[in-house]
């Protein structure tokens, strides 16, 4: 009998020939690998670590989850899974709305592509059925009027339109992937393989009549009622009332500051003295005029924005923490309003805002130590959306910064201006005022990332249990945890800010009613972990090893400022209580470790 | 089999609904502040606290009785009360 939640169906896209294949995902990667980030992942494995990223021979899949679609609260996602072209290593990038839902109701639990088209093509979905299409009329366009022409030709009811923009045709090598409602999968550059590919699109038609059917379905409205409580009612997320509603991720940016943890002027410093301007709360205040929300969620984290006249005027889907961070304090830009005009610039090129705002901080660095000859200053809104446009074309300076921060460093001839691991650059949390982060940093996947496992939850919030954010001891086995925890929501896949009010336990009581697999919390931790781990492997046959975990000598030896004055990131330390955790050795799975967790038999 | 001073362990981000529900299913009678397990006995207070613009729950358990049947809830309750988020 089949497994609930799931379509029961994958489409393999050979783009080269121009043939499509439907097959069913085996049920052991299923039980072992979810779906989503964990069953993408096991696709590039599967494909192999000898893999270009910009190749015939690398795979981009476009994932959902058994949860996808469903009544799970925030159950709207999609993980986009490859190799990353800015890492080397693999890659997973989630976006909301609702492009994931309308896939999963499309009738896929994945649809894979390989290869290159001849021509540029787009992708069409509708009732178990993909077709390849001409992308000619919207190729060199940017995402907004391409979702705009592809939407007048296909009706914009029930669609979805996931796109790249110049920049992914471009091959820059932080380009996102952006859907209608401007959610995006940002990090590790799958819009360039994408546009490599010379898929431009991929059109998704789907009905919530037909959304996932739970194996188990009184059991399953139970779960969700439970898990349903625990949002609508939590601290963070209760419509309305809780601060991620109110504020969106916004809301951390005075929090973060406050400690001493702002990466600022390219982490130069670590607290910014205009961080309040840039705030959740004065943006509720000056700017706000929506709070849009996905599939099944109540809590409208998202914030539309409208400056309404001057340069910069714009009617914007969403600022967020990450994006106003990467543009604001790491650029030493206090205008909210230039901010938000740049993220939806950055938005309709489609690249990451956060690699974005750390290419410019590093060019600003380069050109205040005078590495280059072009005078960017900080805080220069201006200069910066110059910026934007050359990088999404590959114009002068901007073809250099199109290759990411660290890969723009050293051919400014210092590769330590880039805050990088593994080639991508870091998010909105500094190492040295949040030590734990130095260690997520480090000993991330896919390079740099806040979101393998985000420590701040426990040392700025205190949420389930306080941390002090200076200390490192217990970090690595914290972040272990929080890491495995993170592996089962991406694989789901349902929005990471659940876990804000629903834990492990929710989780269970979900994904079991759902699925029929009887499983508990230890199951399903042993599970997040074997997907970490298969992460892990992957990227140690592609070379990576423990020397790669690591960072910019910046974060290991100038300490911080304000609160982290006088401290640094006690790396070291953490990556050896973090590898005795994982049982690793110096970064690397021991073939003991990858019986134990299945991955190898 | 020692007998413990007070262990105090708190917990943020946890609503009382979800605390009773946990504690009970660890097999805690929980009524009115008082929490008692086999060998051991809490009290639970909660507070709310403030970080930056957020206010979260916070919620004390101050524990008396015997401490390896103490530590053995806390595992399964810290186990349950997970949270992330990102």
């Amino acid at each position: 009998m089949a497994l609930g939640g799931y379509a029961n169906k994958i489409a393999n896209v050979d783009l080269t020939r121009g043939k499509i294949d439907y097959g069913k995902p085996k049920e052991d990667d299923l039980r072992k690998y979810l779906g989503g980030r964990g069953l993408g992942v096991k696709y590039v494995f599967d494909n192999g670590p000898k893999v270009e990223p910009f190749s015939e021979e690398n795979i981009l899949c476009f994932m959902t989850g058994p949860l996808v679609g469903s009544d799970v609260t925030m159950s709207g996602r999609m993980a986009v899974v490859t190799k990353s072209p800015l890492t080397g290593t693999v890659t997973d990038s989630h976006h909301g709305g609702w492009s994931g839902a309308r896939l999963r109701w499309a009738g896929f639990d994945g649809v894979v592509f390989k290869g290159r088209a001849k021509r540029p093509v787009y992708a069409y979905i509708e009732d178990g059925k993909v077709t390849l299409k001409d992308a000619s009329r919207v190729w060199g366009k940017n995402v907004h009027e391409t979702v705009k022409m592809l939407m007048k030709d296909h009706g914009s009811k029930n669609l979805s339109v996931v796109t790249i923009g110049q920049a992914g045709e471009k091959l820059v090598r932080f380009a996102a992937i952006v859907n209608e409602n401007d959610r995006a999968s940002g990090r590790g550059g799958t819009g360039a393989v994408m546009g490599w590919m010379k898929l431009k699109a991929l059109v998704i038609k789907g009905n919530i009549k037909d959304k996932p059917k739970p194996a188990r379905p009184e059991e399953f409205k139970k779960a969700v009622g439970l898990g349903n409580t625990a949002i609508v009612k939590g601290d963070v997320t209760a419509p309305r009332k809780g601060g991620l509603s109110v504020f969106g991720t916004e809301v951390l940016m005075n929090i973060v500051n406050e400690i001493g943890a702002l990466p600022t002027r390219n982490g130069q410093l670590t607290q910014f003295e205009h961080a309040d301007m840039i705030s959740g709360e004065t943006i509720k205040q000056k700017i706000l005029v929506d709070d849009p929300t996905c599939h099944a969620c109540p809590v409208a984290c998202k914030k539309e924005v409208e400056v309404k006249e001057g340069k910069y005027k714009v009617h914007m889907e969403s600022t967020e923490y990450e994006s106003m961070w990467a543009l604001g304090a790491n650029c030493g830009c206090s205008s909210k309003e230039a901010i938000a005009y740049i993220i939806n610039l950055a938005n309709d090129y489609g690249v990451d805002t956060i690699e974005l705002g750390n290419c410019i901080s590093v060019a600003m660095e380069a050109s205040q130590r005078g590495l280059i000859r072009d005078k960017i200053e900080w805080g220069n809104a201006d200069t910066m959306i110059d910026l934007v446009h050359k990088i999404g074309r590959r114009e002068g300076i901007g073809d250099k910064l199109a290759e990411g921060g660290w890969r723009a460093a050293k051919a400014f001839g210092n590769e330590g201006l880039a805050n990088q691991v593994k080639g991508q650059c870091i998010a909105a949390y500094d190492p040295r005022g949040l030590q734990g982060m130095g260690i997520g940093y480090a000993t991330s996947n896919r390079g740099a990332c806040h979101l393998r496992g985000y420590t701040p939850a426990s040392e700025c919030l205190g949420v389930p249990e306080k941390t002090d954010p200076l200390a490192w001891e217990g970090k690595g086995k914290l972040l272990k945890i929080f890491q495995d925890l993170h592996a089962i929501s991406d694989s789901f896949d349902i929005c990471k800010f659940n876990a804000f009010s629903e834990g492990i336990n929710e989780y269970v009581g979900q994904f079991v009613a759902m699925t029929g697999i009887d499983t508990d919390a230890d199951g399903l931790m042993k599970t997040g972990e074997r997907i970490y781990n298969l992460e892990r492997y992957y990227n140690n046959l592609c070379g990576f090893t423990g020397k790669d975990d690591t960072l910019p000598e910046k974060f290991l030896k100038q300490p911080g400022s304000g609160p982290a004055a006088g401290h640094v990131c006690e790396l070291d330390k953490m990556k050896k209580e973090y590898y005795e955790a994982r049982g690793w050795t110096d970064g690397v799975v021991p073939e003991q470790k990858l019986r134990e967790l299945g991955i190898v038999s | 089999m020692s007998r413990g001073s007070m262990i105090v362990a708190t917990f943020r981000g946890i609503i009382p609904f979800f605390v009773k529900l946990y504690a009970e299913s660890l097999g805690a009678q929980v009524a009115d502040g008082d929490m008692v397990g086999e060998g051991w006995r809490a009290k639970v207070k909660f507070r709310k606290v403030r970080v930056g613009s957020l206010e979260l729950t916070e919620a004390e358990m101050s524990f008396d009785g015997n401490i390896d049947a103490i530590q053995e809830f806390l595992t399964k309750f810290r186990a349950k009360a997970l949270r992330n988020a990102g």
